[in-house]
């Protein structure tokens, strides 16, 4: 059954929906959560030459899928941005993260980049200093509030000279409450936006 | 409030070997977004595909899908797999055992509109032996009017868990 979205509400909407609801219906449903958009917003954070970035409010009791944006990363000497999980409030730093990704340069070479043993998943690719000189990224979560399954990641990732796409794992099955950004490569300091979303359930 | 609608949801609570979304795709939109995560079995088994329904609720099992997709192993080289004419489209998402479990993000265009074909595009990770990411295009190349979509595996693996969203991206004038 489809959900029905009155006109009266969205002038710009271009079509009917098949739905139309009662007031009392539009109270019951929001009072449910279940009227409105289904992509919700849970944080964001933005920060200038920094070491690191952690959010950990993210709401996986929730939400068991998450958005995660990232936006304008630009570190200070060239270096790759990459992610950590908080589990149970405990940073997983260990070489247990998984990841298979391609990569592309606009003027070089295509290749593929995979580790069953790393610190880290891939967030954003390399870049170098210049401030125009940036990158960002999406990448999905799966299952971070899920005690009993494996915390998944698909992400595709787009930089002045270079893109990525693939995903990442941790391994373990656990409650991953919180992520943590970095310079996985050099431990440069960056500059960059990050919102995080809920991707809506019933 | 965000321009992501959500259609359906559909929880996966016993063992079964497809399931059918019905009545999820109509004129209100133009392109729908699906999302799964959690599905899963005992065994790893590396896809689940995609066939459509069309508006008399047939699922359409005619050689008219196209795909392609590149096969990311974090253990192994990567591999290219496409098809051309066949019955359904392959690998747009997966599954695997209880703890290693899955998620992915489909996007599907112009399912509704009876003269177009109806296009996807698809990126998932999952579990077999080590973290496999799979990002997938494909086609039905039929001008009709789809209302839904079936996912099954083809070696009739049965998958007991899990929980499927559909949305819809709204439509501006």
């Amino acid at each position: 059954m489809p959900f029905g979205y009155t006109g009266q509400n969205q002038p710009n909407q271009t079509v009917s929906n098949s739905g139309v609801f009662s007031i009392t219906d539009v109270a019951e449903l929001q009072s449910q959560g279940k009227l409105g958009g289904s992509l919700e917003f849970i944080a964001e954070q933005t920060v200038s030459d920094v070491a690191n970035l952690s959010m950990t409010s993210i709401k996986e009791n929730v939400y068991d899928v998450h958005l995660l944006e990232v936006i304008g990363y630009n570190p200070v000497s060239s270096d790759r941005l990459g992610m950590q999980f908080f589990e149970s409030g405990t940073r997983e730093s260990a070489s247990v993260y998984q990841y298979a990704y391609q990569y592309g340069y606009y003027n070089g070479s295509f290749g593929e980049n995979k580790s069953t043993g790393d610190d880290h998943i891939k967030i954003c690719p390399d870049e170098g200093t210049d401030s125009t000189d940036t990158s960002s990224a999406y990448c999905y979560i799966y299952n971070a509030g899920n005690s009993s399954k494996y915390t998944f990641t698909s992400q595709q990732l787009l930089g002045t000279d270079f893109m990525r796409f693939g995903g990442g794992v941790l391994p373990q099955a656990s409650t991953v409450d919180g992520i943590y950004l970095f310079g996985d490569n050099t431990g440069s300091n960056f500059s960059l936006t990050a919102k995080l979303y809920g991707v809506k359930q019933i | 409030m965000s321009n992501l609608r959500l259609i359906n949801e559909t929880e996966i609570t016993s063992s079964v070997s497809s399931v059918d979304i019905t009545d999820v795709f109509s004129a209100d939109f133009d392109i729908y977004k699906i999302v799964t995560n959690g599905i899963e079995d005992t065994t790893d088994t590396p896809s689940l595909h995609i066939r459509f329904i069309n508006s008399s609720g047939s699922v359409i099992s005619a050689s008219n899908y196209d795909y392609a997709y590149l096969n990311m192993r974090s253990e192994g080289s990567f591999a290219e797999n496409r098809g051309t004419n066949q019955s359904y489209i392959r690998g747009v998402f997966s599954f695997s055992n209880a703890t290693h479990s899955q998620g992915s993000v489909t996007y599907i265009f112009n399912p509704y509109l009876a003269t177009s074909y109806t296009f996807g595009l698809s990126q998932f990770s999952s579990y077999a032996t080590a973290v496999r990411s799979i990002k997938n295009i494909g086609v039905l190349k039929q001008t009709a009017s789809m209302t839904g979509f079936q996912l099954f595996d083809i070696d009739n693996t049965d998958f007991s868990e899990g929980i499927i969203r559909t949305y819809g991206l709204r439509v501006d004038s």
